[in-house]
């Protein structure tokens, strides 16, 4: 008799397992900011839960921590930019990337109209403020090459993660940022900024956040990956399309950011998404890979093959339209 | 010739006990006075004060009430009970340390300590540091220290105590040697009864706290005086009834 | 003999330890992203040794300027501190509070004064080293006994005297104290200097290889670090042992 009670107890306990959600374990690769936007709002609106899964959003420690994290499969996914997971593959990391959250540049560099600059040919000589070493002095050395400025022309000057404060403070004379953050930061300190967008000046077009797993993920966990990139799509597609409630949803679940910088940085990134978080364009792997073995950044050994799948991609708009 | 070298008059003192409001009575109207050139000794129970009375007579600290008069301005030189080296000083500069807190000629200072390391026994020390003396030498370089401050007035306390008996037995000789000879006015605290015996001209009992001179006696054995002697025996023995019928 | 074992012994632990961790890190599969071998760090240390160096060579620049203005300020705060119990009062709880700010908190705010050269490292470093010297020079100014005190009064001396050749002397055996934990902590507080803004140093170098998922080397600038940190210590140790030779044998 108290055999059979125990044994009904645990079927009871095995049966509530089965009907729990998979988790899949996400790391962000920043703190949370507008560039989120579809995540929170797949998550806050159930698009997750009606796919089948769980979705837990994890902050990092640092922007290099990510693809660590996936690689070591201590998180599920992670999500960086394309540069970063090259860089990382080249180092032998064992990742492979299934979709993207932004399919376009949001980097560039950024001054002050105060300071008599206009044009990025006006950066001759002066000091320009960096952060990610060693990606953003190749960026800013290429762009300002492109505008004709040789590399002992200008001064690259490290100044941490205080970007801002040293062009606002005027200890360096540009910075570099993202299209959709900072220059809202100079405007609400009375500043005019003037932004230089990365892929006019010769960089590569580039998938500013893709998703990446590991390897073996792709096989042991097809199915929620696939639902996870359905709903994300989804997400993406809802944000687009209704932008205002959307912001709304973001910011109820994350009080803290309801500000003015954040609904101007909103604001301009909204279409900036991947539709379909596809990142599936081969010409846009292969010119950012060449590029980033010119300069020495990544091993040219490394294959183009397998660096990406669209295996998990929700089917849907054409690579390239 | 005498001269009186010391003067108290109705010296009271109390101290700030634990809980406020309590006062802690240590001296109850002290008077005697010192002829130059002697040796007083003070001796009570433990705690009675008589560190204190000592520090009074150094100006150190105030009485509550009366007055005291040693001498002229600072004519005293007052040895603490505890240690007081300098560890980070060489024997030389410990002895000579008077001289320079009053910026009189280090080399003539040097030139005398010197001479007495050589009277006290510690040629070859000069250059040692405390860590490196024993206890008894440490006690020999604290007395000439205090006799190189060329004051009128020493006040010792219990300058002997932590020594062992032989070192203690060398020590008081050479004390006594040395007073015969500069005749400076002393004052020593001490326990030891036989001590007293043997180096004063005159002991202050003082009874427990709050104290007041219990006995005044002079001690009217002939100088050198010697351990041994009956006299002494006698004497000590008195001294001791004394002592503990006052508790 | 007992010194040979001073030397063997902690040789021996190391090597040990050295063992233990290569095992482990072969042994679970640790990935070198996350955790490098000792062997896989002791390569990259051969090999970026010119590198390692030139970095070594600014960041022990900020260090020893940090640990000597960390010292003088300390030191001199504590003297102040000692001699006008109002400043105490009003000085104590801001230099405790002075300690719970999070550098990167301030170091922009220095690096905009002070520019991005060796100053503000130096400062954080000095900013982070003070404190031990200011608390343990409050404690050796305060320890000569109430006797050794009456002492130097019953002899005449002013308060200037008092603290020339009794407080100060009396004091250097916990100021030495205070100055090698200093020593460690500026060494921390160089480095940490550096992730705020630099184009130099072992800070920098280890910012700029972990963002190249290159962890060998990060742990070989880590090494290159603790060579420094022992260095240092070791040259206060020296310094020390001179000054406080009357301690007798250590």
């Amino acid at each position: 008799m108290r055999r059979g009670t125990l044994v009904a107890l645990w079927i009871i306990a095995f049966a509530a397992a089965a009907v729990g959600r998979p988790t899949l374990r996400l790391s962000l690769d920043f703190f949370v900011n507008p560039n989120h936007v579809p995540l929170v709002l797949s998550h806050e609106r159930g698009f997750f839960a009606e796919e089948g899964i769980d979705v837990e959003l994890l902050v990092p420690g640092n922007p290099s921590d990510p693809v660590k994290l996936a690689a070591s499969r201590a998180v599920d996914v992670a999500l960086t930019p394309q540069i970063n997971y090259l860089i990382a593959r080249s180092e032998g990391l064992p990742l492979i990337a299934i979709g993207a959250l932004i399919d376009r540049a949001l980097g560039g560099l950024l001054a002050l109209r105060g300071r008599e600059i206009e044009t990025i040919g006006d950066l001759r000589g002066r000091r320009i403020g960096y952060s990610l070493t060693p990606l953003e002095p190749v960026l800013w050395r290429t762009m300002l090459g492109c505008a004709g400025i040789g590399e002992h022309e200008v001064r690259l000057i490290h100044v941490g993660y205080a970007t801002m404060q040293s062009l606002l403070a005027g200890s360096v004379d540009a910075v570099g940022a993202f299209r959709n953050f900072e220059p809202f930061v100079a405007e609400l300190e009375g500043g005019d900024p003037v932004f230089f967008a990365q892929e006019e000046y010769c960089i590569p077009k580039t998938y500013e956040l893709i998703l990446v797993v590991h390897p073996d993920l792709v096989a042991e966990r097809a199915d929620d990956l696939a639902a996870f990139l359905r709903a994300l799509a989804r997400g993406i597609e809802a944000t687009t399309a209704g932008p205002a409630s959307a912001l709304e949803t973001f910011l109820a679940a994350y009080p803290d950011l309801d500000d003015e910088l954040n609904r101007r940085s909103f604001d301009a990134t909204r279409s900036l998404y991947a539709a379909g978080a596809r990142h599936d364009e081969l010409g846009v792997w292969s010119e950012m890979r060449n590029f980033l073995i010119e300069q020495g950044l990544i091993d040219e050994r490394l294959p183009i093959e397998g660096l990406f799948t669209d295996a998990l991609l929700p089917p849907g708009a054409q690579p390239g339209e | 010739m005498s001269s009186t070298a010391i003067r108290v008059q109705g010296v009271t003192k109390a101290f700030a006990g634990a809980r406020a409001g309590a006062e802690v009575p240590v001296l109850a109207s002290i008077s005697f006075e010192v002829e130059a050139g002697t040796w007083t000794t003070l001796i009570g129970p433990s705690g009675c004060g008589k560190t204190t009375l000592l520090r009074i007579l150094a100006s150190l600290i105030e009485p509550d009430a009366g007055k005291v008069s040693v001498g002229r301005e600072g004519a005293a030189a007052y040895l603490p009970q505890r240690d007081t080296l300098l560890p980070w000083r060489t024997a030389l500069d410990n002895a000579i340390l008077a001289s320079e807190i009053e910026r009189r000629s280090r080399l003539e200072a040097r030139s005398e300590a010197v001479e007495l390391f050589a009277r006290f026994g510690l040629s070859g020390f000069e250059r040692s540091y405390p860590f490196h003396l024993s206890g008894g030498m440490r006690q020999r370089l604290a007395l000439i220290r205090t006799f190189l401050a060329h004051r009128e007035v020493l006040l010792l306390d219990e300058p002997l105590g932590a020594l062992d008996p032989l070192t203690r037995v060398t020590l008081q000789d050479w004390l006594l040697a040395v007073w015969t000879e500069l005749r400076k006015t002393i004052v020593l605290v001490t326990h030891d009864v036989e001590e007293a015996l043997l180096l004063s001209d005159r002991i202050l009992v003082l009874s427990d706290r709050p104290a007041t001179i219990a006995r005044d006696m002079r001690v009217d054995l002939l100088r050198p005086r010697d351990r041994a002697s009956a006299d002494l025996a006698a004497t000590k023995a008195r001294l001791l009834d004394l002592l503990l019928e006052g508790r | 003999m007992k010194r040979l074992s001073a030397v063997v012994a902690p040789i021996a632990l190391l090597i040990l330890f050295l063992a233990a961790w290569e095992a482990a890190v072969r042994g679970l599969g640790v990935p070198r992203y996350i955790l490098p071998a000792p062997s896989g760090i002791a390569v990259s240390f051969v090999s970026h040794f010119s590198e390692l160096l030139y970095h070594a060579a600014a960041t022990m620049a900020e260090i020893v300027l940090g640990l000597l203005f960390g010292g003088l300020g300390g030191f001199g705060l504590a003297i102040v501190v000692f001699y006008s119990p109002i400043l105490e009062r009003a000085l104590y709880p801001l230099i405790v509070a002075s300690q719970m700010i999070p550098v990167f908190a301030i170091a922009p705010l220095l690096i905009v004064w002070m520019g991005y050269g060796l100053w503000p490292k130096a400062t954080v470093a000095a900013l982070i080293g003070f404190f031990p010297i200011v608390v343990n020079a409050s404690d050796g100014l305060r320890s000569p006994s109430v006797e050794s005190v009456e002492l130097f009064r019953s002899l005449g001396a002013t308060r200037g005297q008092i603290f020339a050749r009794l407080r100060l002397p009396a004091s250097l055996p916990t100021v030495f104290a205070g100055l090698k934990v200093a020593a460690t902590l500026c060494v921390v507080g160089a480095t940490i200097g550096e992730w705020v803004g630099a184009h130099r140093g072992l800070g920098y170098l280890m910012l700029q290889s972990n963002a190249l998922l290159r962890v060998d080397l990060v742990f070989a600038a880590i090494l290159m670090l603790s060579i420094l940190g022992l260095l240092l210590f070791g040259a206060v140790r020296i310094i020390e042992r001179r000054v406080l030779r009357w301690r007798g044998t250590d």
